[in-house]
């Protein structure tokens, strides 16, 4: 029989929670244990960007994209670059765009080894948070070699890179590439396999298909309940139509796939970064471009595949040296609507599942 | 040699013999504080990837006994302020900076947390954690390396140690 | 192209019927309709015969001087086509029929473009400040907004107990 006249329980998650990774705070009613509301606040880590983009030049802004999703940050110059290189009508060398997809396609790694890292953690399990930043530290090094910075790379240029690799970057990723196939191994022994794991994970936070698309869910989660759709294959962006790659798609809609269709979306990014190294041309890494770059009047909206979601640049020029209206479409942010309606009727350690394989980054929730 | 030197030093010669050193309370009470940091996991933005890294393998905070990060404010004495702080976010950043118990110290890391950084002339933005709560060491950098934290903190631990020295050299000595 | 040829026909049609103007650029449809059109030529959007633009990516808010636009852009899970819509905002007066009840995912884009220009979404079930704080004077994004200086930025706001 069912116990009368509980007493509702407000309980205040965050803003500053281990469990959510930064600044989000929610507010959860309680039924027992059972979740019966949440309301998200979110706000917390908001800086304005899309302000400061309208008082700096084109280029000045490349190093606040960084901050977005500092997770991936080449991912967030290499939107905003290309948007601008859309509305100029610039032309980018060959070896720059291969450049591009092998930086791009390693932090798309990065980010997802700490998506999976922190998840584990969430659970209690600090083991596999030591394996993937090992292996997440040597990814940074080769940022680091490159552009002199670990973590806010500021990697790309209007109209190219920024340097050209040097010469001990090329063994390095090859020894990363080589090693990677036991990396794989190691995380599903240590994560995956664990019967822990699964419990906490599988048939937890129902996504369905219809819901998701409702709710503009793009990325990752988008994929794992069943949507075929990827930016770089729908729309292909960049030089990503030369080489062959699958799609990951799971059609579980839980938890446990969203975490799953990282893993297969790692596999899918080194092979294409061995088919990057292997078909790399020599030559200029920077187009011609002029000093002061000045777009024509104009407006364009461009987005790329991003590794929590889809991120778009929609960019108005007033045909000055700064932007008119630089508006940043984050994936996390739209994202981040499912909670309240996904989380709602599980338990409360089942929210924390729920809201570490959606794997929010707050510097894009907030901008 | 003075005759009444010479007998304490074999006195005090002795008493090493047994291992025992005299000092007082304060410094071992510092020592101990210096070598045993809890921080509090402040993490705000992209320092705290960095602050992660430096807990991790790599690096290892736990080279210097400080890999005690807790969730809590009340079981931890030095806050890491990573990354930034904004207005909405500043009463909160006092409030568990209060809850903190005593002898507590904060370290500002990356440039946003100790002067605003890039986004100093936002109109959400608090310039620099100083404006709040008492700072004991910047770190600068956008966002500081692993490094960086651990020279901060040894020189926090150098403050915490060594009290009159630190006080000499802020007047200039 | 066929597909583009296509859409082309249809965002004319809907033109003609929202009493709207069809622009291209680069390669994307812009159609720009007054606010009071705006649920009739989306929810026509959504359900375009063979090339349905049912996918929500963004929207958000456009100062444009003397009035708003809010920017809608569309495309399919299911095809390759592109549109964006835009509907014009009086600044006076900055009210426009929500969308939240054709997408779900309407809810915080609409939430954000409220604290940044304050144009007022009718309908919305939860209209209120998103990132910025309740008590926050004017809107920021507007382009006759004037950031506060240094000095009054640094005064620690007292906290509204419950917010």
């Amino acid at each position: 029989m069912a116990i009368e006249n509980t007493q509702e329980l407000i309980l205040n998650m965050g803003p500053q929670h281990p469990s959510t990774h930064g600044l989000f705070r929610m507010i959860v009613h309680l039924e027992g244990e059972t979740v019966t509301k949440i309301i998200p606040k979110i706000g917390y880590l908001h800086r304005g960007m899309e302000k400061l983009a309208e008082s700096r030049t084109y280029s000045q802004f490349i190093p606040y994209t960084d901050r977005l999703d500092y997770l991936a940050s080449p991912h967030n110059n290499w939107a905003y670059v290309q948007t601008v290189e859309k509305l100029m009508g610039v032309e980018v060398p060959e070896r720059a765009e291969y450049l591009r997809v092998i930086f791009g396609e390693l932090a798309r790694i990065a980010s997802h080894h700490i998506m999976i890292a922190s998840t584990a953690l969430d659970f209690g399990g600090s083991t596999p948070w030591f394996y993937l930043f090992r292996d997440r530290e040597r990814i940074l090094d080769m940022f680091e070699m490159t552009s002199g910075s670990r973590l806010t790379v500021n990697i790309m240029r209007i109209g190219g890179m920024c340097a050209e690799p040097p010469a001990e970057f090329w063994p390095a990723l090859q020894s990363f590439l080589d090693d990677s196939p036991e990396m794989l191994e190691e995380y599903y022994g240590i994560f995956f396999g664990n019967e822990i794991a699964q419990a906490r994970l599988k048939n937890i936070g129902i996504l369905p298909k219809e819901l998701a698309e409702n709710l503009s869910i793009t990325g990752p989660i988008l994929r794992a309940s069943g949507v075929n759709y990827d930016v770089r294959k729908a729309e292909p962006y960049s030089i990503y139509n030369r080489f062959d790659f699958k799609v990951p798609v799971r059609t579980g809609c839980d938890s446990f796939d969203r975490t799953m269709i990282r893993m297969d979306e790692i596999m899918e990014s080194l092979k294409i970064i061995r088919q990057a190294v292997r078909d790399i041309p020599e030559g200029p890494i920077m187009a011609k471009i002029p000093k002061v770059i000045k777009p024509p009047v104009g407006e364009v909206y461009h987005r790329v595949e991003n590794p929590k979601g889809e991120l778009g640049f929609y960019i108005v020029s007033d045909g000055t040296t700064k932007p008119s209206r630089v508006r940043i479409r984050s994936g996390s942010f739209i994202n981040l609507q499912m909670l309240p309606i996904v989380a709602v009727g599980w338990k409360i350690q089942d929210l924390i599942a729920i809201f570490a394989t959606m794997d929010a980054v707050l510097g894009e929730v907030d901008k | 040699m003075d005759v009444d030197l010479e007998k304490q030093l074999r006195e005090e010669e002795t008493l090493m013999e047994k291992n025992v050193v005299l000092t007082t309370i304060d410094k071992v009470l510092n020592w101990g504080r210096g070598y045993s940091f809890w921080p509090a996991t402040f993490g705000l933005a992209c320092c705290a990837i960095e602050m992660m890294a430096t807990s991790a393998g790599r690096y290892d905070i736990s080279r210097f006994g400080w890999e005690a990060f807790r969730a809590s404010p009340r079981q931890a004495d030095v806050m890491i302020v990573a990354g930034t702080c904004t207005r909405k976010m500043a009463p909160l950043l006092r409030r568990i900076y209060d809850q903190m118990p005593e002898p507590k110290w904060v370290v500002a890391m990356g440039s946003c947390a100790s002067a605003g950084g890039p986004f100093v002339d936002s109109y959400s933005m608090m310039a620099g954690v100083d404006k709040i709560v008492p700072v004991d060491v910047y770190v600068p950098g956008c966002p500081p390396r692993p490094e960086s934290l651990i020279f901060a903190m040894l020189r926090l631990q150098y403050k915490v140690s060594h009290p009159a020295k630190v006080r000499l050299m802020r007047h200039g000595k | 192209m066929e597909n583009k040829e296509l859409l082309k026909q249809r965002v004319e049609e809907l033109a003609a019927r929202v009493s709207g103007e069809v622009k291209e650029s680069f390669g994307v449809f812009i159609l720009k309709v007054k606010a009071p059109y705006i649920i009739e030529t989306l929810t026509a959007a959504k359900s375009f015969t063979d090339v349905p633009c049912d996918f929500l990516h963004d929207l958000g808010g456009l100062d444009l001087g003397d009035h708003f636009e809010v920017v809608y852009q569309l495309s399919s899970l299911r095809g390759p086509q592109l549109l964006r819509v835009k509907a014009i905002v009086d600044r006076e007066n900055p009210v426009i029929d929500s969308v939240t009840r054709i997408w779900q995912g309407a809810n915080f884009l609409e939430r954000e473009a409220y604290d940044m220009f304050g144009i007022i979404f009718k309908g919305h079930p939860n209209l209120k400040r998103i990132y910025l704080w309740d008590d926050f004077e004017g809107y920021p994004l507007r382009k006759d907004y004037v950031t506060e200086p240094i000095e009054v930025r640094n005064i620690v706001r007292t906290r509204i107990e419950g917010e």
